[in-house]
């Protein structure tokens, strides 16, 4: 199997559009802290922290838009589905370490200012969805337990973004359109308002009550969180799988 | 067997049958012309040889063994596809540089000096070549590849006429060099006639003629002469076309040619863009 090959081409395809995306975080990070400090008064106060989930919409935009020239481009070079599925699979799972890694940098760069500047509160996401959990815990297993939350939830993202890739290129333009525009109509009007006429809302609370659980935000238990975006990130790969399998080139 | 062994492919695209139960080799070393009519089947039938697709039916194997998702295997075959694969905005000496890191026998400087022969700028962009300069890109890649098979798709699409010549004589100067297999698929008959050295037809998904180039051009002949001399000497043969020049009239005939031809008549090889248009097209030759 040409694995090396098809790996380093999908992380060639990344590799600018990450570096680009990172240097922009850490430098929009850097920059308002200089401001923080050029501009700033005693009595004023800056909140600084959810970089995380902009890296979380990157990479969802990178697995959205990563099947259809990856898959044309090994395709062109003999490459089996089975090795571009592969490839792909190990490019997102690096992909989601170097962002997980910057976020952890970004957070770093974040605590420093804020340990200099008084007024600036840094607080990352792991910190506020997981309070209690935090507290009193030591400095390196908060970052190291962040780290391992942002992988998994970049892995599933990016898994998610894929699926939806591979599903719409599969699909005809009909099904394209109905996807494009079922989807976001279904969540944003028809889930609603059956969920207010018909269920009283309780739709809404189940699903407020599952999201609850599967991320382990009452249990304060970061782990169940890990397990769930792992097993969502192994379910929309499967399903990936599933749809590429039989995928042809398309004239 | 050793080559490429097509065996029963079927594929239909809804109610359109595209190929049916098509088998066909591919031997080692050889040049060979694929041609058929607009949608006869040759493209699906080299995606399916590539693994870009699937057949409804049926099997390709190489060697004996089968092409169907076979990385190994599938190391020994290059299509240049009419349709480009390369990333819009990717280069052309990255296509190369990719094309190398995948197919480790890639010949870097033979693919930079046909480039050079082509006028190829190495700097630009995939889609800002015009049609003619992306078949360009895509041949010189496939010519530099040097794999056992290597496969072409409507290889001289929208080039001029000298590029065309440039390539027919880059194939042959290749494959002088070290024989590999080429399949070349292309409307313009008359054109790469003079490369091929083996002819599959196919037609409404059926392989019509699977037979090397001198025997098919041994089924008919041109006669040519003064006009009332060639009609009377074709009153009894099947004539496939005719065509006129000034006086002299041409008749394009299937079958032996007879032992005795009157002396002013000049006898000629049969054509095989006529030979395909009488065998795929039967009911519409000219008078």
């Amino acid at each position: 199997m040409n694995l090396k090959s098809s790996y380093k081409y999908v992380m060639y395809d990344n590799k600018k559009a990450l570096l680009g995306f990172s240097l922009i975080i850490i430098a929009i990070t850097v920059l308002l802290f200089v401001a923080s400090v050029s501009w700033s008064n005693e009595s004023s106060t800056m909140q600084m922290g959810g970089m995380e989930i902009a890296s979380v919409i990157f990479i969802f935009v990178a697995g959205l838009t990563s099947f259809k020239d990856n898959f044309h481009m090994l395709m062109q070079n003999s490459v089996t589905r089975k090795g571009t599925f592969t490839a792909t699979m190990l490019g997102f799972v690096t992909t989601a370490g170097f962002l997980s890694a910057i976020s952890i940098i970004v957070l770093l760069i974040a605590k420093l200012m804020s340990s200099i500047q008084s007024n600036i509160i840094s607080t990352s996401f792991f910190e506020t969805v997981y309070p209690a959990h935090v507290n009193g815990m030591n400095n390196v297993l908060i970052l190291l337990e962040s780290f391992l939350l942002y992988f998994v939830m970049m892995l599933a993202v990016v898994g998610i973004g894929y699926l939806i890739g591979v599903i719409f290129y599969r699909l005809n333009k009909g099904g394209k359109v109905a996807l494009a525009v079922g989807i976001p109509v279904f969540f944003s009007v028809i889930l609603p308002v059956v969920d207010v006429l018909i269920f009283d809302g309780r739709i809404t609370v189940g699903l407020i009550r599952f999201m609850d659980i599967v991320f382990g935000i009452s249990a304060q238990n970061p782990y169940v969180a890990i397990v769930s975006l792992i097993l969502v990130f192994l379910f929309s790969g499967l399903l990936s799988w599933i749809t590429m399998r039989k995928a042809s080139v398309k004239a | 067997m050793s080559g490429i062994e097509v065996r029963n492919l079927s594929k239909s695209y809804g109610s359109t049958q595209a190929l049916n139960q098509v088998s066909v080799n591919f031997e080692k070393d050889k040049i060979y012309g694929l041609l058929g009519r607009n949608g006869a089947g040759k493209t699906t039938l080299l995606n399916i040889i590539t693994n870009r697709l699937f057949a409804d039916s049926g099997e390709v194997l190489l060697d004996g063994k089968p092409i169907k998702e076979n990385d190994c295997v599938l190391s020994n075959i290059y299509m240049m596809s009419e349709k480009c694969l390369f990333p819009e905005k990717m280069r052309v000496r990255d296509v190369f540089k990719w094309t190398a890191a995948f197919y480790p026998q890639f010949d870097m400087d033979y693919a930079l000096k046909t480039a050079a022969k082509f006028e190829l700028d190495l700097k630009k962009k995939r889609d800002s070549l015009s049609t003619g300069y992306g078949s360009i890109l895509k041949l010189v890649t496939a010519m530099s590849v040097n794999v056992p098979y290597v496969f072409f798709d409507e290889p001289v699409l929208g080039l001029d006429a000298n590029y065309r010549d440039l390539f027919y004589r880059l194939l042959i100067e290749k494959y002088s060099e070290k024989p590999f297999t080429a399949i070349v698929s292309t409307h313009l008959i008359d054109e790469v006639s003079s490369v091929i050295e083996h002819v599959v037809m196919i037609d409404k998904g059926h392989i019509i003629k699977d037979e090397p180039i001198e025997s098919i051009l041994s089924q008919g002949y041109t006669i040519t002469g003064p006009a009332n001399s060639v009609d009377l000497f074709v009153a009894d043969k099947d004539v496939m076309s005719y065509d006129m020049l000034g006086g002299l009239k041409t008749a394009y005939v299937s079958g032996k040619v007879p032992a005795e031809v009157p002396s002013n008549l000049e006898v000629t090889k049969m054509d095989l863009q006529k030979m395909f248009i009488k065998m795929t097209n039967d009911k519409e030759v000219s008078k």
